[in-house]
């Protein structure tokens, strides 16, 4: 057997293989799909920076945040000025 | 309804017109493709991509040749861009792709040895076709695979049928050639 008749008995294979009878539809389905946007630089250059840009916030808004001195109010309690509780609950001063 | 006709619906709006072109040149486009990625699931991915390409550059159309030459010119572009990305596949791939033919192909009355001696001869054969040059390996897919005579060859690739012919020699000496372990003398 000589090379030409290798070659020609796998093209004659080759040509018998029909394609999938729904190609045509494939293709028209393709075809009528609404192409998809691709992502350009402009969309991944926008996302790096509204990232950046709320870091940036963050750390400013932290920073302007200054501690407020605190007005504290004591009470002054002194024991030996409570009535005594004792004098109504003595039977003897009713 | 002529084909001149249907492009020009196809152009003012009327896409599903292009179904009747894909209807019609499937079978061309697909058996070309055949010719150069000699899978079927590649080639139909490939006539997918020739007839999205088609339907684009639709408009480009001027008429100065035929539809089916124009359209053969895009399958041998689009053919070729995907043979070029295919010289990139790794390895696992390729050893995939081999694995999945031998297992999807009918046997007959072979028996393992004779298949696997098959399968090498195949892929032997189908190696040494698309190490051919561009121009020999267009030359002779459209002469085997389409058996297109030599003028309409000439007209496809935008050259003379004088070229045709030696591009059709030359790639038949380098086949030859690159066959010779296989075949012996």
């Amino acid at each position: 057997m000589k090379a030409d008749d290798y070659i020609n008995e796998l093209i004659d294979r080759e040509k018998q293989m029909e394609h999938n009878p729904y190609l045509a539809t494939r293709i028209m389905a393709k075809i009528e799909t609404p192409k998809q946007m691709k992502r350009g630089v402009f969309q991944y250059v926008a996302v790096a920076a509204s990232i950046s840009l709320v870091i940036t916030m963050g750390v400013v808004i932290g920073n302007s945040y200054a501690a407020v001195p605190e007005k504290y109010a004591g009470i002054n309690i002194n024991d030996s000025e409570i009535e005594n509780f004792a004098l109504y609950n003595s039977d003897s001063n009713e | 309804m002529s084909e001149q006709q249907i492009i020009q619906a196809i152009l003012n709006g009327d896409h599903s017109k292009f179904e009747l072109l894909v209807v019609k040149y499937q079978s061309m486009v697909f058996r070309t493709a055949m010719g150069f990625v000699h899978s079927k699931e590649d080639a139909e991915d490939l006539t997918q991509d020739v007839f999205v390409r088609a339907f684009q550059s639709l408009s480009s159309f001027q008429g100065n040749s035929e539809f089916p030459t124009w359209l053969y010119r895009i399958t041998v572009n689009t053919s070729i861009n995907q043979l070029n990305r295919n010289k990139h596949r790794t390895f696992l791939q390729i050893a995939g792709d081999m694995l999945q033919s031998m297992f999807n192909k009918e046997t007959g009355d072979r028996n393992p040895h004779q298949e696997l001696e098959q399968t090498e001869q195949d892929t032997a054969i189908r190696k040494a076709i698309d190490s051919l040059p561009e121009k020999q390996c267009t030359a002779f897919v459209l002469s085997k695979y389409d058996d297109l005579p030599q003028k309409e060859i000439a007209a496809i690739m935008q050259c003379s049928e004088g070229s045709v012919e030696q591009l059709l020699q030359r790639a038949k000496t380098n086949l030859q050639k690159k066959l010779k372990p296989l075949v012996g003398n």
